[in-house]
């Protein structure tokens, strides 16, 4: 089976600091993995530049086998690699419709022209777009929420609209900032059971940043560890918790629930 | 307004108003991307210089004039962009402070073209197939038909997808562009129509006013223009309409309180900024919000 994600020999420095260093590792259709590691350990920095927010010094990051380095973010969207933020993941003044609508921007087929003349076929395209959107906002429970500003709902509903503005744009692979930071421990285990729901009924395949060890214990297939920019190891969950590197690093005194 | 009234001072502010609203909304479509340009009279300036010397030299109708200097300046602005919409806030406002004043400096030191201080004297009227509209009351009926030719273009785009990804960029750049939506593109097409309005408005008013010099369109105006946005509402394309209609006949009627007539301009504009944040064009907003307040509480 190859791999929907391939990142290859991946670098990226700042000035003098290694942020990542070497890193390489895969995703493969249908898998829902895991990139963990201490504060500092660079997972951030390679969700950027995987997504093509920061260009990497060295290396190649190949999505369906094509590379994608040095592509814009917008257009790494339009191939089908979509990610959320840690802090900023909705447009707080509008509402929570028009957040998913433009989520929905490159996955709706219409000329821009025809939009400013609000030819007959744009108008369709556009209602198309925005019955896929309200059956989406109905999957993830944001239906009542609907003309809302997007800035006054709940902060889990808002994470979870940022997740809804990701799903919009019909990703193959999600890739989640720390979905669960910041959520109370009944709303992480809601955000577990959606990113779960949704990989299973879209068939998206996902690669999640998290502190939260037994969310990402529970939800992984596979993980892959960072430490100073440097990948210790990789493996499933069960050799991740015994893997001494690992312990010692990361988990230290911490227990691993 | 020619029907209305036959003194030509009111005609003369009334084109004006005209004229100011076109820069501001046009300044409103570069703000809609979470920009703001502090050289939009440059392009203005622009426009005029180069339709009053195509009329002048090359003998260029106006008409034809003042749609070729809009797609100058917003072919420059288009350039220009690429390069300096990287910067958000404070910088580019800097950068295009800058853009307008080397602008201003060419149009003075430019002599042997722009005939500097002195400026472009006898620039023709606008004609329409043999018809030249050389009266105040005449150019009115231009002037009018180039605010609502520009009203209903900028609804239409605000409407559509354009309106849509130039929202998502102001709001939030970083998301935008994780939703898929290009933002150097978005920015760069906002600034460059933006800017092509501004353009095609400056050359009509160097063909209506005659005369253009570098203190035709300076950074005073620029200013001004912002002011018109801001106190009309940024946020609506209402806005600008409202703030050109509000602000250009404001100073005439301060001239009877001659010596203070500054001081109440200056209060009138912070009272607006301090009670209405949203702008003039807030007005109707709030009182049916109050309404809707008040029989939810009965």
């Amino acid at each position: 089976m190859s791999a929907l994600l391939e990142v290859d020999q991946v670098s990226r420095r700042f000035g003098g600091l290694n942020a990542l260093r070497n890193v390489t590792f895969s995703v493969a259709p249908g898998e829902i993995v895991g990139l963990i590691g201490p504060n500092g350990a660079g997972k951030t920095t390679c969700f950027n530049v995987v997504s093509g927010v920061l260009p990497p010094s060295s290396g190649t990051i190949r999505f369906k086998g094509r590379n994608i380095v040095g592509m814009k973010p917008s257009a790494v969207v339009a191939e089908g690699l979509v990610r959320t933020f840690q802090a900023t993941t909705v447009f707080p003044a509008a509402s929570v419709l028009e957040n998913v609508m433009r989520g929905a921007f490159t996955r709706t087929p219409l000329s821009l022209i025809g939009s400013v003349f609000n030819t007959s076929p744009a108008r369709e395209a556009l209602q198309a777009s925005r019955e896929r959107c309200c059956h989406l906002l109905d999957r993830l429970g944001l239906t009542p929420f609907r003309q809302q500003p997007a800035g006054e709902l709940p902060y889990g509903y808002q994470r979870r609209l940022g997740v809804a503005i990701a799903l919009a744009a019909q990703p193959q692979l999600l890739m989640l900032d720390e979905p669960v930071a910041g959520l109370n421990p009944e709303e992480s285990a809601a955000m577990g059971r959606l990113i779960e729901e949704i990989h299973e009924t879209e068939g998206v395949t996902v690669l999640l940043v998290e502190h939260h060890m037994r969310l990402v214990m529970g939800l992984c297939d596979r993980i892959v560890v960072l430490d100073h920019g440097e990948k210790i190891a990789e493996g499933l969950p069960a050799e991740i918790r015994a893997d001494r590197k690992v312990i010692e690093a990361y988990l230290g005194t911490e227990e691993v629930t | 307004m020619p029907q209305l009234t036959t003194n030509q001072f009111y005609l003369h502010v009334a084109n004006l108003a005209l004229l100011n609203a076109v820069f501001a909304m046009s300044l409103g479509l570069i703000s809609s991307v979470g920009q703001l340009s502090l050289g939009h009279a440059a392009f203005a300036a622009l426009g005029a210089y180069l339709s009053a010397l195509g009329a002048l030299q090359l003998k260029i109708p106006p008409i034809f004039g003042i749609l070729l200097a809009g797609i100058a300046a917003g072919g420059l602005a288009a350039v220009l962009g690429r390069i300096i919409l990287r910067l958000r806030g404070v910088y580019f406002v800097l950068v295009t402070f800058l853009v307008g004043q080397m602008c201003a400096l060419v149009a003075l030191n430019w002599e042997s073209v722009t005939r500097g201080a002195n400026g472009l004297v006898g620039i023709p009227p606008i004609s329409i197939l043999g018809y030249t509209l050389s009266s105040r009351a005449q150019f009115y009926y231009f002037a009018l038909s180039v605010f609502l030719a520009v009203l209903v273009f900028i609804w239409a785009l605000m409407r559509s997808q354009y309106g849509r990804a130039f929202r998502s960029i102001a709001e939030n750049i970083q998301l935008a562009e994780s939703s898929g939506i290009d933002t150097s593109r978005y920015q760069v097409i906002a600034f460059a129509l933006g800017s092509g309005i501004a353009g095609s408005a400056g050359a009509a008013t160097a063909h209506y006013i005659r005369y253009i010099s570098p203190d035709t369109f300076t950074f005073h105006d620029s200013v001004a223009y912002i002011t018109m946005l801001v106190v009309g509402g940024r946020q609506t394309l209402v806005g600008g309409v409202l703030g050109a209609a509000f602000l250009t006949p404001l100073p005439e009627v301060l001239r009877g309180f001659a010596g203070v007539q500054h001081i109440i301009y200056g209060a009138i504009l912070l009272a607006v900024l301090m009670f209405l944040p949203g702008g003039l064009a807030s007005i109707g907003a709030l009182v049916t919000r109050r309404r809707v307040r008040l029989e939810t509480s009965k």
